[in-house]
């Protein structure tokens, strides 16, 4: 009942939050987006001040007067100190790592101040998740952090507002900034086993034991990164030669299309996590891959670079907020 | 975000501010509530060094409960601030052993600022005052560490406390000097009775002795122009009329009130004004004839000042008094009954006056043989003998030895034997005069007793009988006269040294008066200066003045607050930069500065042309610049090198001058 009487004011206070909100990938903590409001321990020492004020009239006592008035005073002084160790923080918005539907999707943020002001116990989390990162800024002007948010849904994902608040110097009083970082993950789909693509070679299912058994040896060469662990020579390794890896020939002559029409019997949530597990094994296996889904295809290839094109596909598929 | 766990410099600063706000309590708390507090700290202690556990909850239930019970037991009579001060501490004593999330230090640190001003309730010294204020520092840098959230020095809260305090201290002043204060809201008693000392409602020969030996301080005096002569200082406080034989009693019937006096602008008047410490009891002592005195205050008709309530803290009154004025002139012998009383016994007293009386022919000459009488035989102590029941006759006859009040009590009831009326003053007599501020301090061993006899013409006459034994006790102050007797302030071997006659040290001792008189004038005493203070700097007080007052330097120490919070900010955190920007400045002069948007290599390559010269160095300069910006590799040695650099090219003109500015930067 009483929710209901407070829900206008309560949207319109957010609104006016929200128009406040400073947006980008850098932002600047300034007066127009710091709120300050006293705790409840700021209330508690407003208590204590009164208390001291209570006696020190009713024993006349001047000098209880006295510690009355300065702790008054610092606690008015208190509410410029907390905003001043929000002030003049900059947030820059650094990269945000992608993940799959499941895991914590990471933001990486710079933290630092042009100024030479020390900054303490400044506390930053998605609003909304439980857990932040305190932070302090002394000599070393600038801190790299990473924040993290639980990916619930395949495609974009844009974490909820940052609040970086602060209760220094006394905890009498809160200082806090709401800012939306201009920073999105891709969460890509959940892989689950499923069936094997028909392209793909019946030899990969007994991998254990006899590895590439279809292919013959072809030399060493040099390890780049992103080739699979499984292919390098550790024997070489061992005698002091280098990184290096094994060449199979007929290898990449063997090419494996993900076709969309393949899993008819699944829904599209679950084709496109078989798909995402299946590009990710041959990935892993160093085959090269295509993708085709109704309404594109990406040829065969192999890499990290294609992996991520082919799983950003994957996660971008008829989801809620991408461009298609 | 309340639950987080205490750093341990944070403990260390909890366990230290309780230490510093409970030490000074210690004497008036019962011994077992400083134990509790030990015990507690050291569990803490031991529990931070990783030797105990935390106590089990039941062990701390038991413990609050029986603590509660202990003070209850303890304070069995008598409420009041000391019970309220052992509940403070032993709450926040017992709270100390489970110190660990930030909450529980909340809760330690509100009580220890409370605990703190409680001092001030028991001591309002400077050093006290002192003392407080190094507490609150403390406490504060304790509040800080719990909002610390990583491990610093022991020191560091302590750094930044400070200097957030230091402007909190300004807007203190202002705000003490300029909010308004407000009378007791209700009754509050302090119950540290028994340690003062002050006049009794009664004299028995033999009393005052106790306060001979105490240096505490009665009262001070300043007076508005000229001040009276040190033997015309009797300030009378309580007037006994009633003797019973053996003791001199307040008179138990109502003394009528004295009609208020409207002349105030008296010019004959001394105008003065009384601070008077805390005397558990009603009288402000005087100086007769009253003229003028504050309206909340009862002037009798036997020229006594009272206050309508126990004088439980210091106070101030501005009082008038005309010297020159007899009282009493419009009272006829036969209203005396009272002043003419004597009960049976010491008729030996009485029978020695009856004879001097029909020797005398006068008044006046029977006083005169009073007088010699004393001059012959008797002497001044401050350890007389004791006396029996006929304690008239004994000390007449017998003792001959007493002080103050055995004269007093013996020279009225000899003037009561023949029918002048008589009564016995007490009070006190002089004070010491301090050169640097011109006040008088009256301390508790310049308490006196003096008579009082009424004659037709004349209306009450003062006399003081003592002075006839020993004049140097009027004429000097107490403490020259009396500092040869033993037994003066047997009680106070501490204080000795306050009434050497050293010259040096007398004149120490003066300063610190005169400080301790300004700080009990303008600190503890404030609200009584305040309007006048208030009126002297403003003018005419309005509500917008006053609130103008004190905005208006409120805001003033703020804006400069914040001015160097933000001034940090106007520097560049750059130091590479900082040192180009030099180099700039310095080839400003010969039109060759930075161009805005210019790189630093660019310039650098500018100057090399302009100074080939120096090209080299300008060439290092740029290479270093931008390793340190943009390299990533910003570590002091580079910084050195470039500081080397660049102080090379500023050499160009061998100025040594701008060589050494370079490198004490």
């Amino acid at each position: 009942m009483l929710s209901l009487l407070f829900k206008p004011i309560v949207e319109l206070s957010e609104r006016w939050a929200a128009n406040r909100r400073p947006k980008g990938r850098l932002i600047e903590l300034n007066q127009r987006s710091i709120f300050i409001f006293p705790t409840l321990a700021g209330w508690a020492y407003l208590a204590v001040c009164f208390v001291l004020y209570l006696v020190a009239t009713n024993y006349q006592n001047n000098l209880i007067h006295a510690v009355s008035f300065l702790l008054i005073a610092l606690g008015v002084l208190a509410i410029h100190y907390t905003f001043f160790n929000l002030s003049g923080l900059c947030i820059s918005a650094v990269k945000a790592g992608h993940c799959h539907v499941g895991e914590l999707a990471e933001f990486k943020l710079k933290i630092y101040a042009n100024n030479l002001r020390n900054y303490e116990n400044v506390f930053l989390c998605w609003r909304g998740e439980r857990d932040g990162q305190r932070i302090y800024l002394d000599k070393t002007r600038e801190k790299n952090l990473s924040l993290y948010v639980m990916a619930k849904k395949r495609g974009y994902l844009t974490p909820q507002v940052l609040t970086l608040e602060t209760v220094f110097p006394f905890g009498l009083l809160r200082a806090w900034s709401w800012v939306e970082l201009d920073l999105t993950a891709i969460v890509y789909p959940k892989p689950e086993e499923g069936r094997l693509p028909t392209s793909f070679d019946d030899s990969i299912d007994g991998r254990q034991g006899k590895e590439n058994a279809g292919d013959d040896f072809s030399g060493l060469d040099e390890y780049r990164p992103g080739s699979s662990l499984r292919h390098i020579a550790w024997k070489q390794y061992a005698q002091g030669r280098g990184l290096l890896t094994k060449n199979y020939v007929g290898q990449e002559s063997k090419e494996i299309w993900l076709l969309w029409r393949e899993w008819p019997e699944l829904s599209t949530e679950d084709r496109l996590s078989v798909m995402t597990y299946w590009a990710l094994e041959c990935e892993h296996h160093y085959r090269e891959y295509g993708l085709h889904l109704p309404n594109l295809s990406i040829q065969p290839a192999t890499g990290p670079e294609h992996l991520n094109n082919i799983l950003g596909e994957l996660a971008l598929f008829k989801a809620e907020g991408s461009l298609q | 975000m309340n639950d987080q766990q205490l750093t341990r410099t944070a403990l260390l600063w909890q366990l230290l501010s309780v230490v510093i706000v409970t030490l000074p309590h210690i004497p008036h708390l019962p011994y077992w509530i400083t134990l509790v507090v030990i015990l507690c700290i050291v569990w803490r202690l031991m529990v931070y060094l990783g030797r105990w556990s935390l106590p089990p909850k039941w062990l701390k239930t038991c413990l609050v409960l029986a603590a509660g019970v202990g003070v209850l037991a303890s304070y069995k009579e008598g409420g009041g601030i000391s019970v309220t001060v052992a509940l403070l501490v032993v709450g926040f004593g017992l709270k100390v052993i489970e110190l660990y999330h930030r909450r529980d230090s909340l809760i330690v640190l509100y009580v220890a600022y409370l605990v703190a001003s409680t001092i001030f309730l028991f001591s309002q010294s400077v050093g006290t005052a002192i003392y407080v204020i190094l507490a609150i520092i403390i406490v504060t840098s304790a509040l800080m560490s719990t909002n610390l959230s990583r491990e610093t020095g022991f020191i560091y809260p302590l750094k930044r406390s400070v200097l957030m305090l230091i402007p909190a201290f300004p807007l203190m002043v202002v705000l003490f000097m300029g909010m308004p204060r407000l009378g007791p809201l209700w009754e509050v008693g302090l119950d540290k009775s028994a340690a003062k000392t002050g006049l009794a409602d009664t004299m028995i020969p033999g009393d005052i002795t106790r306060l001979t030996r105490s240096a505490e301080v009665a009262f001070r005096v300043r007076f508005d122009g000229e001040a009276p002569d040190q033997t015309k200082l009797y300030w009378r406080s309580i007037v006994l009329s009633d003797f019973d034989g053996r003791g001199w009693l307040k008179d138990e019937e109502k003394v009528p009130k004295l009609p208020r006096n409207r002349d105030i602008k008296d010019n004959r008047a001394f105008h003065y004004e009384v601070i008077l410490e805390s005397n558990q009891r009603n009288y402000i002592p005087v100086l007769d004839y009253l003229s003028a005195w504050p309206s909340e205050l009862n002037a009798y008709a036997d020229m006594t000042l009272a206050s309508k309530t126990k004088i439980v803290n210091r106070e101030q009154y501005k009082i008038s008094s005309r010297l020159d004025r007899g009282f009493g002139l419009d009272k006829t012998a036969d209203d005396f009954a009272k002043e003419l009383h004597i009960p049976l016994g010491n008729n030996e007293a009485k029978r020695l006056a009856s004879s001097w009386w029909q020797e005398s022919a006068t008044p006046q000459a029977f006083i005169d043989k009073m007088k010699q009488y004393y001059h012959q035989n008797f002497n001044y102590s401050l350890t007389p003998p004791p006396l029996g029941d006929d304690s008239i006759s004994e000390f007449l006859f017998e003792t001959k030895t007493g002080f103050c009040g055995h004269f007093a009590s013996a020279s009225a009831f000899l003037l009561r034997s023949v029918g002048i009326p008589a009564r016995v003053v007490t009070g006190y007599q002089g004070g010491e005069w301090n050169p640097y501020e011109n006040y008088f301090l009256v301390r508790q061993y310049d308490a006196h007793a003096w008579i009082e006899a009424w004659f037709p013409e004349q209306g009450w006459v003062r006399m003081d009988p003592t002075a006839w034994v020993a004049p140097d006790r009027v004429e000097k102050p107490a403490d020259d006269v009396l500092s040869k007797d033993n037994a003066f302030l047997q009680d106070n071997l501490l204080s000795a040294w306050s009434i050497s006659n050293n010259q040096i040290l007398m004149q120490i001792r003066h300063r610190i008066e005169a400080l301790n008189y300004g700080w009990h004038r303008w600190v503890l005493n404030y609200h009584h200066q305040q309007k006048g203070l208030l009126e002297h700097l403003l003018g005419a007080l309005s509500p917008l003045k006053l609130a103008l007052f004190l905005l208006v330097p409120f805001s003033l120490v703020i804006s400069l607050t914040l001015l160097l919070l933000n001034y940090k900010k106007k520097r560049s955190a750059n130091p590479a930069d900082n040192m180009i920007n030099a180099l700039s400045a310095y080839f400003a002069r010969e039109d060759m500065a930075r161009r805005t948007g210019e790189t630093v290599t660019h310039y650098c390559d500018r100057l090399a042309q302009y100074k080939p010269e120096y090209a080299e160095s300008f060439i290092r300069v740029s290479t270093l610049y931008e390793d340190i910006e943009y390299g990533q590799v910003c570590d002091a040695h580079r910084l050195t090198q470039l500081k080397q650099e660049i102080g090379y090219c500023l050499n160009v003109n061998k100025n040594l001058l701008v060589r050494l500015q370079w490198f004490l930067t």
